[in-house]
């Protein structure tokens, strides 16, 4: 697994992605990490197939007692499925998830961890003062769905919104931006359900200053790349399997 | 995901159990006892109207008398042994479970520790403590694990003890039932019945017995 370290002042944000599970048909994901001081939040930690090298990439950059927080953009197994393995080494964090699928993640194996349930119109993670503002994404495309926005180094993390299927190992960010539309298209068409709840989280996000577009899957957007992202979601439609 | 049936062992050291296998064991084995359950009830009822004969028939089925009470009561203590099994058998596939979860961490962090010897980890030390409470947690888990399904046999072995005893009786209830003069064929009828229905309790206690006897066999 890869570490790569794409915001570095007070606090830091890593991406740990491009890890080659072989021979097991798993859609490739990226994870992120919030380091502030000795406060340590990892976004979306994955499934279980990555929980050792996710392990040993975080323990590249923090030790274990320094994880202090975990947040899931909503229940998918690839977003989520690690959680049991995360609540046996981690002995005092907390798990920042919507309020909808408490029941549901808890079925992953929670007993020590403490599920911090995020109501449907957002909150904030306070890491350690920093504060990070957990921006509702409902139906996008899970029905209980959040991103988180960092307004002192414009990053905001977009979940499943941005992904793209991706050959391994590809680059960090997109560099041709027309190019990487092949590679988005058909996952924005046919995983997101809502043309209402896409337009409703463009018209708030458009309204967010942007650096880096951090998505769950495929390369992240940077500079005007971000604009342009906005600019094509919103012109797709979506939901095509009906 | 998919796992050898050596990866799922729980514990270490010499004696570890597949905890994959104790979950298996434990539902088949308490499904097994339940069935046995089911057919304990119909042999109370059987060994109920038994009585209700004998009540009717005074003098004429005295010896039956005794074998009436005898499967009132057996079929009333297995009812209970039985629900008493369902209780243990929860509580061990609860333990495999745990168990398999403690391993299938145990796991992960070996390959974490394989990566460290590849490459150097900075804060390896830190995920330490986990690595060898872990190994601990497991090693007890294997313990406890041990000790549950020792119970649980235990607890089909009683009821297997039982069930042989009213095969003995079921036997003597025929002779019982040829004496008793106009009452007898209603009496032989029932001494099939409760002949049938305790063989059928065997055979289903055997099988339990046999799934707690394979998932004690070390691999
Ligand atoms: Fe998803
Ligand atoms: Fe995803």
């Amino acid at each position: 697994m890869k570490s790569l370290k794409i915001y570095d002042q007070q606090h830091q944000w890593f991406i740990l992605a491009r890890e080659d599970v072989k021979g097991k048909s798993l859609i490739e994901t990226n994870q992120y990490m919030v380091r502030n001081g000795e406060r340590t939040l990892i976004i979306d930690p994955g499934g279980v197939e990555l929980f050792a090298p996710m392990l040993s990439s975080v323990l590249q950059n923090v030790p274990i007692d320094q994880v202090t927080d975990l947040f899931a953009s909503h229940q998918d197994p690839d977003v989520i499925s690690s959680l049991n393995l995360w609540d046996q080494v981690l002995t005092n964090a907390k798990l920042h998830a919507p309020s909808i699928w408490e029941g549901f993640i808890r079925h992953f194996g929670l007993n020590n961890v403490e599920y911090v349930s995020v109501k449907d119109d957002g909150g904030v993670v306070d890491l350690g003062g920093l504060q990070l503002q957990i921006i509702p994404a409902h139906y996008l495309h899970s029905s209980g769905n959040i991103h988180l926005y960092d307004k002192e180094a414009k990053i905001l993390f977009s979940g499943d919104v941005g992904a793209a299927l991706e050959e391994p190992a590809s680059p960090m960010y997109v560099d041709d931006f027309n190019e990487h539309i092949s590679k988005m298209e058909y996952f924005h068409k046919r995983w997101m359900p809502s043309n209402t709840a896409k337009s409703n989280w463009i018209e708030r996000v458009s309204r967010l200053e942007i650096d880096i577009l951090c998505p769950q899957h495929g390369r992240m957007f940077k500079g005007d790349d971000v604009k342009r992202f906005l600019d094509w979601f919103d012109q797709l439609p979506v939901g095509i399997a009906v | 995901m998919s796992f050898t049936a050596s990866q799922l062992e729980c514990g270490f050291g010499m004696e570890q159990l597949d905890a994959n296998k104790v979950v298996v064991a434990a539902s088949t084995a308490a499904a097994e006892i339940s069935n046995a359950g089911h057919i304990a009830k119909q042999l109370s009822l059987v060994a109920k109207n038994a009585r209700t004969v004998v009540l009717r028939a005074g003098d004429a089925a005295l010896g039956f008398k005794v074998v009436s009470d005898f499967f009132v009561e057996l079929s009333t203590s297995s009812i209970f042994l039985v629900s008493q099994v369902n209780i243990v058998a929860i509580e061990l596939s609860r333990g495999a479970i745990e168990c398999w979860d403690a391993n299938r961490l145990s796991q992960k962090l070996d390959d974490v520790v394989l990566r460290h010897k590849e490459e150097e980890i900075e804060y390896f030390s830190s995920i330490e403590p986990s690595i060898s409470k872990g190994r601990e947690g497991t090693a007890k888990l294997n313990d406890d694990l041990k000790h549950q399904i020792k119970k649980l046999s235990s607890l089909v072995d009683d009821i297997r003890q039982q069930m042989r005893a009213g095969k003995v009786i079921s036997v003597i209830s025929r002779i019982e039932a040829s004496r008793a003069g106009e009452f007898r064929q209603a009496l032989e009828e029932m001494a099939d019945k409760v002949e049938a229905l305790t063989e059928r309790m065997i055979v289903h206690i055997q099988t339990a017995m046999t799934q707690l006897e394979e998932a004690q066999v070390n691999n």
